[in-house]
């Protein structure tokens, strides 16, 4: 492993810091025009730039989407499948449970 | 010497001189193992070889066979399983980079059975990372499918696909969740059959989708399917969701039983999404069954998001599967980019969201189930093209179209697909046969009888 003497440290470590938040800046930038919203941390990992901005294009994704499913009315005794139903469907042999 | 024809023979040719002692397990292990070390590193076939454990099974089926112990048709068949099988002393590492050193000190539930059955564990196949992305997102690198070497043998199962068939098993394991074992059977011309939601035990196996995920074999033939389908199915406490159902598929008068079957079809936009060869077949692959007095007419699919609802779900259960590989910063290690963003996205899916993905699903299920009381058996297409190049992204393999794939595995049905043709490069076709829940013996007679009637599935790729 190579050692990390002032000089590289100063080179490598702060001559990239203007670079990430230049990178920050940018998804920060994406990110108040997104209609999403993403925290910093997701399960308790704080995301990279590049992370942030793959994660939001996801979720802009399932946002665009989801929203006619979520425009549609559900009754309220529809329930999810599995809590009822294991497993998902069953059929003559299956429902006999032999 | 063990010839090629004996290696690419079906289970029921194979464990038919097994069982006569005209061929020993010990030299049909070994005659695999010698053609995976030759073949497989062309295809990026196995991830790991578990030689010494074949060679003691392997043995071990001989001493019984030769005393007359006889465990059933899979005695002294090797078989490779998809590397998110959990086999105690080996890596499981689930094709994916963070979990390389994985070991996982049990042996899952089908890998117990089929030992017990006395099959022979040849090795893990590879597969892509996390059971899902395009054709390179593997920590084993792309697998190819031996009809064309610059080409996938499709996903997730690929190692399972290609193993079969270039010959370096008799058969294989793979799972499927969205389309992960009709896929690669398509793409590597083999047969393979997903099971009802329930029929197999996950049990030791990586979970994607809780709700979704199915264990199924990946064979020659139909029939084969069926002999390792009868050895995995039924219910295991440590895998919740499996039922105790029967299973009894004989095959005698499969004609006269399919021609009584309503048969429908799904017709697919082939022009926009699919090839047009993979049209021609699908098209011949009707005409073959009208020869056999079967009549298929078109299926109107009720309106549904299906992708986007089976997307979310696979999406949200997947981020709470892979939690702890979030939370631990290692999604870095994850190749795919657009899988890491699914990845780090997914752990903020709403709860509603989830759940209304959950409760159209039921409504989803209602109206299949009544559309199955129209009919037995609905034909369609595996894939709407043929093996796609190994730099081919998801958009390009899987862009649109075969709806029909997310209704299936949204609801849990059983489906099995056989090749039915090759396109001009001579890569080929698969056709895709459903039935209703826990008719597995509907779908496999349906495939035998195609294929008492074609040649496509005995064709072999010059690897």
């Amino acid at each position: 492993m190579q050692t990390l003497t002032r000089r590289t440290f100063t080179k490598t470590v702060l001559g990239a810091l203007p670079l990430m938040h230049e990178s920050l800046r940018q998804v920060q930038s994406e990110e108040a025009k997104s209609v999403v919203h993403l925290p910093e941390r997701v399960a308790g990992y704080l995301m990279t730039p590049e992370e942030r901005r793959l994660a939001l294009t996801f979720l802009e994704n399932h946002e665009k989407n989801l929203q006619p499913l979520r425009d549609r009315e559900l009754p309220n005794s529809l329930a999810p499948s599995f809590v009822f139903a294991s497993p998902i469907i069953k059929g003559e042999e299956g429902a006999a449970g032999k | 010497m063990i010839s090629d024809d004996i290696l690419f023979s079906p289970i029921s040719e194979l464990s038919r001189i097994l069982k006569r002692g005209k061929l020993s397990p010990v030299e049909l292990t070994q005659a695999y193992l010698k053609r995976i070390e030759r073949f497989s590193p062309r295809l990026n076939a196995f991830v790991t070889v578990t030689r010494e454990l074949a060679l003691e099974q392997a043995q071990q089926a001989e001493r019984e066979l030769i005393a007359g112990l006889y465990r059933g048709p899979l005695h002294g068949i090797p078989y490779a399983a998809k590397d998110l099988f959990a086999v105690k002393g080996y890596p499981t590492t689930w094709g994916a980079k963070p979990y390389a050193a994985q070991r996982i000190d049990e042996d899952a539930t089908v890998i117990a059975k089929l030992r017990d059955a006395g099959a022979i564990l040849l090795g893990k196949a590879a597969m892509s990372e996390l059971a899902g992305g395009p054709p390179t997102a593997s920590a084993t690198g792309a697998c190819r499918t031996p009809w064309d070497t610059t080409r996938w043998s499709g996903g997730s199962s690929s190692g399972s696909g290609a193993a079969v068939a270039a010959g370096l098993c008799a058969f294989a394991l793979g799972t499927e969740t969205w389309g992960s074992i009709m896929t690669p059977s398509s793409f590597c011309g083999i047969t393979g059959l997903r099971p009802t939601f329930g029929r197999i035990s996950r049990a030791g196996a990586m979970a994607l989708s809780w709700t979704m995920d199915k264990v199924g074999p990946m064979c020659r033939t139909a029939m084969d399917c069926a002999a390792v389908l009868a050895v995995l199915h039924g219910k295991d406490d440590a895998d919740a969701m499996t039922v105790r159902a029967p299973f009894k598929v004989t095959f005698t008068k499969a004609r006269e039983l399919v021609r009584a079957f309503r048969v429908g079809f799904v017709r697919e936009d082939y022009a926009q999404w699919g090839e047009p060869d993979v049209a021609a077949a699908f098209t011949n692959a009707l005409e073959v069954f009208k020869t056999l007095g079967i009549e298929a007419t078109e299926v109107t699919l009720p309106d549904y998001p299906y992708e986007t609802i089976a997307a979310t779900i696979i999406a949200a259960e997947e981020a709470s599967a892979f939690e702890s590989l979030v939370r631990a910063g290692k999604v870095a290690g994850i190749l795919d980019p657009d899988r890491r963003g699914e990845l780090l996205g997914a752990q903020v899916i709403s709860a509603t969201d989830y759940l209304r993905c959950q409760r159209m699903r039921t409504l989803i299920c209602r109206d299949i189930a009544e559309l199955f009381t129209r009919y037995d058996i609905i034909l369609g297409s595996s894939t709407l093209q043929c093996a796609p190049p190994i730099e081919a992204s998801m958009a390009e393999i899987f862009g649109g179209g075969n709806t029909i794939e997310a209704v299936e595995n949204l609801v849990g049905l059983p489906a099995v697909s056989v090749p039915c043709g090759f396109n001009s490069r001579n890569l080929p076709i698969g056709l895709k046969i459903i039935g209703r829940p826990f008719r597995e013996a509907d779908v496999l007679h349906m495939a035998h009888v195609y294929q008492s009637v074609t040649e496509w599935h005995r064709r072999r790729p010059r690897v």
